[in-house]
């Protein structure tokens, strides 16, 4: 690909991934699980959007800077070791996977999903220095099943129209 | 490239996730079982309060950048009040049994309900 085209796709993914990190704390989660601060996960589509139709490379710039202008946009710098530490993990999960066979985006998506969630309860348990966090994970990493496949099917929905523009025969080409 | 619809191993892989929840469920009940509980409220590693469960109501402040008061009333525990912005370790609401916890990240706190003794659980 291109390097503007695929500065311009960065861009753009990166924008993508911290626009739907906002809209998501607007989605009441925390009433069906009940665990505060529980999200959907949407940037974690991003990640997966931009690991198929640029690559690993691109995946880990669109992340990193999802994750500091985030915790700028928010005011603080106290959640960025969480969201890195998360974001990085599902990142690296998804990177080994995405040339599986037997698996779907949506199998992709919950693995990525789950280590996203193991990822921050690592990053409590070495902020905190205490293990008793990890009773927070049971119920994470089920939550983890459901919000992967929702967040697997919405990446799904927007390969299939890539697909469709011509988007990925494209990618595949340059 | 992946594929777009859903296969067989999809599942698989759900269902080992899940697989994973239970027996980490089941594995920290176990762990807890069968020993008094006791309230350990810790600080990056550093027990600020350790104490029975059951036994007189209490409350107990914690303070820090975010001022909390935890209360242990009727065999449960909960954070009262907290000067955090975000609420989290309030809505996690009353915790019992032991294995569970609240974390409250930006004041570095855990409240737990051990079953065991708390020496084994800290890291650090």
């Amino acid at each position: 690909m291109k390097q503007v085209r695929k500065l311009a796709m960065c861009a753009v993914l990166t924008a993508l991934a911290l626009g739907l990190s906002y809209a998501e704390r607007f989605i009441p989660l925390g009433l069906v699980v009940p665990l505060p601060g529980i999200k959907l996960g949407l940037a974690n589509v991003v990640t997966l959007l931009t690991l198929c139709l640029v690559g690993p490379g691109a995946a880990f710039s669109v992340l990193v800077a999802r994750c500091f202008l985030g915790s700028l946009f928010a005011g603080s710098l106290s959640g960025l070791v969480f969201s890195l530490t998360g974001g990085l993990l599902a990142m690296g999960v998804m990177t080994l996977l995405r040339n599986s066979r037997r698996l779907s985006v949506y199998g992709v998506s919950v693995c990525g999903a789950a280590a996203h969630n193991a990822g921050q309860i690592c990053a409590a348990m070495l902020v905190m220095k205490t293990t008793v966090v990890v009773s927070y994970l049971p119920l994470l990493l089920a939550a983890a099943v459901v919000s992967g496949l929702i967040t697997g099917g919405a990446a799904a929905g927007v390969l299939k129209a890539s697909r469709a523009a011509g988007f990925l025969k494209k990618e595949r080409d340059a | 490239m992946l594929s777009f619809q859903m296969k067989k191993w999809d599942g698989a892989v759900c269902a080992l996730v899940l697989l994973a929840a239970l027996v980490l469920a089941a594995g920290l009940r176990l762990q807890a079982r069968g020993r008094e509980a006791t309230v350990v409220i810790s600080r990056e590693g550093r027990v600020l309060y350790e104490d029975r469960l059951e036994g007189p109501d209490r409350e107990i402040p914690v303070d820090g950048d975010y001022p909390m008061t935890v209360v242990i009333r009727q065999g449960q525990v909960w954070v009262e009040q907290s000067a955090c912005p975000g609420g989290d370790c309030r809505e996690m609401g009353k915790i019992s049994a032991p294995g569970q916890s609240i974390a409250c990240l930006p004041n570095r706190v855990t409240v737990a309900v051990r079953g065991d003794s708390p020496v084994d659980l800290v890291v650090g």
